[in-house]
């Protein structure tokens, strides 16, 4: 069988056995075992073991459990709660004003996770049911939440990027860095927006309540006083990885010890509780990490048989200009990512795009921002979006999923348009790691 | 709906001594997760205070976090959390479910067969290996400390995809039985 036929059966194997519903875990593994087994021979199992173990020997890896604990053990605090209460009387007379709280809010959230599930969660318990309460028109405030929700992966620290990294080989904290500004981008974009629709039609947004905007300022300040120590800590270790103070993996570690203090000294420290956070993060290791084992056998193999040369010439085969390869790329990722998560995506595409990329001489760094600015999208995009599975969980029956869904297309149109704006004008993702490290 | 975290098909199902076994394992190893933090966070103290980084943090710390990940593989199947897609499943009848529950259950078990099998192969080349005069030589890290930190991935792999393939095969058996 040429590569050809084998990659379309590869491919229609993955769709069918997905939808089928087949844990995401073990569809590209299987069939990377099959197609070792058929090709090679049982000695062709020892690809699939060996860039197992040599993926799991990275030590880059050990950030991604010191993030996700961190943000388990906020997500059991009263942080989240907390930061909300206390930014949401700064909101004023003005209408929108809650929705910009709450982007704000999910930027700052989005500063301590490096993971977009918990965030939206918080979010989605906390935000929505104050902004529906005050009578926000629903699809607003829905795609307030998970748009901003989704952006824990666009604002450092962030799991993508780690695995990007590792994959590209390109610096953590240089990626950490590129993000920044296309992040806060993408949150002034949602700013905005609420604020223009809710100029034009003040009943889309309405003010909060007179008692709150009238709070002594002593009161609003002290409200901020609960949430200052978590924020530190959350800016400390994004400092002490810009600054080079520490590895990622060392200032996510003090990271996870400055949230157990945070969480101490606001008397929210308990044995049940960090048990709690300790094997919620157990279980999304054993998730994120098996799909990524998978993944990465699958490519693997399909490497052995010439698939990814194959895909390859196809990918350079399609044009001369290397603006329209690029744009290949991306609208691939954009294409994928309504039926598949990032994980699959970036061990499916990397291999095959990041070759190309560098023949065509663009930037590794800036390329891994156009590539998270583009799960942004897929986040939020039907059939398959998590943002608004996340959000679904926890909202009351009335709301359905086509309503989370059909509240997205504006936040996806605004998404869209950072995405270009970062891909034309490259200056926004590579200005500051520029300025700093290079 | 879509990424759920409980099976559909199979009820709540009386726990056996293998999904005991992964589930407490699992809830142990997540205590890594805390020992990694002391450790790291011990690590930089003592490089920026004392100006005496330790030898050791950053190895342990790895080997600890892979037997960490990979036996949480078992945590979840014997919780029945690993993600799938659930938008087909749930329009399907009982019948038809239990059908790709199989096909799940087979999927696994090729899968994680298969690479349980190499990472036995693996850990004889990198753990078990012995001189002439019956001296351990592990393969070793080639750091200062030169520990065998790749043999000890290896053999992460090897028990936490024995232990996974073991939740997997017994959901297959207890499915047979049911047919009968």
């Amino acid at each position: 069988m040429d590569i050809a036929t084998l990659s379309l059966l590869i491919l229609g194997a993955m769709v069918t056995l997905l939808t089928l519903g087949i844990p995401l875990a073990f569809v590209s593994g299987a069939i990377a075992v099959v197609l070792a087994l058929s090709h090679f021979g049982t000695g062709g199992l020892f690809i699939i073991g060996s860039r197992t173990a040599e993926f799991l020997g990275s030590f880059a890896l050990v950030a991604v459990p010191m993030f996700v604990l961190m943000a388990s053990i906020l997500e059991r605090s009263g942080v989240a709660r907390d930061l909300y209460r206390a930014f949401h009387v700064w909101a004023g007379g003005i209408s929108g004003g809650v929705g910009v709280i709450t982007t704000l809010v999910a930027v700052l959230l989005g500063a301590t996770t490096g993971i977009i599930g918990g965030e939206i969660v918080l979010l989605g318990l906390v935000a929505l049911p104050q902004m529906l309460a005050l009578g926000y028109d629903k699809r607003l405030a829905i795609g307030t939440v998970t748009a901003g929700g989704a952006l824990g992966t666009m604002i450092p620290p962030s799991i993508i990027l780690i695995f990007y990294g590792i994959t590209a080989q390109v610096s953590i904290p240089e990626l950490f860095l590129a993000t920044l500004l296309p992040g806060l981008l993408l949150s002034g974009l949602y700013i905005g927006y609420i604020l223009i629709r809710c100029r034009l039609n003040p009943a889309l947004g309405p003010q909060i309540d007179e008692a709150d905007r009238n709070l002594p300022l002593a009161e609003k300040l002290r409200l901020c006083k609960g949430v200052a120590l978590p924020v530190l800590v959350a800016g400390g270790v994004l400092l002490s990885i810009y600054a080079g103070f520490a590895s990622i993996t060392e200032s996510a570690a003090v990271g996870v010890l400055g949230t157990l203090i945070a969480a101490k000294v606001r008397g929210e420290l308990n044995w049940p509780m960090l048990k709690d956070a300790l094997v919620q993060s157990l279980k999304t290791c054993g998730m994120v990490f098996w799909l990524v084992f998978g993944t990465n056998a699958l490519i693997g193999v399909y490497n052995l048989l010439g698939g990814i040369a194959f895909a390859k010439g196809l990918l350079g085969g399609i044009s001369s200009e290397p603006e329209i390869i690029l744009l290949v790329m991306i609208l691939s990722f954009i294409l994928l990512g309504f039926f598949m998560d990032w994980i699959g995506i970036l061990f499916l595409t990397m291999p095959i795009f990041l070759p190309t990329l560098q023949g065509l001489g663009y930037d590794p760094i800036w390329f891994g921002i156009l590539f998270n600015l583009s799960m942004q999208i897929a986040y939020l995009t039907p059939p398959f979006g998590p943002a608004c599975f996340y959000l679904k969980g926890v909202t009351p029956p009335d709301i359905s999923l086509q309503d989370i869904f059909a509240a997205q297309w504006p936040f996806i149109a605004l998404q869209v348009f950072a995405l270009i704006l970062v891909a034309t004008v490259p200056g926004i993702a590579l200005w500051l790691p520029d300025l700093l490290y290079r | 709906m879509t990424i759920r975290t409980a099976s559909p098909s199979i009820g709540p199902s009386p726990m056996f001594l293998v999904d005991r076994l992964s589930l407490w394992i699992g809830r142990a190893l997540s205590l890594v997760f805390l020992v990694i933090a002391l450790m790291l966070g011990w690590e930089v103290v003592v490089r920026y205070l004392f100006n005496a980084p330790t030898y050791w943090a950053h190895e342990i710390a790895g080997i600890l976090a892979a037997y960490a990940f990979v036996f949480g593989g078992a945590y979840c199947m014997a919780e029945k959390s690993h993600m799938r897609i659930t938008l087909v499943l749930e329009r399907l009848g009982p019948r038809a479910r239990q059908v790709i529950e199989a096909i799940s259950l087979l999927a696994g078990t090729i899968y994680i067969g298969g690479l349980t099998w190499a990472a036995w192969r693996m850990s004889e080349k990198s753990v078990f290996r012995f001189s002439a005069e019956g001296l351990w030589l592990p393969e070793r890290s080639g750091s200062s400390w030169n520990t065998p930190a790749p043999g000890f991935v290896k053999l992460a792999l090897l028990l936490g995809g024995l232990l996974f393939l073991l939740v997997i095969l017994r959901q297959f058996l207890q499915m047979l039985r049911k047919e009968r």
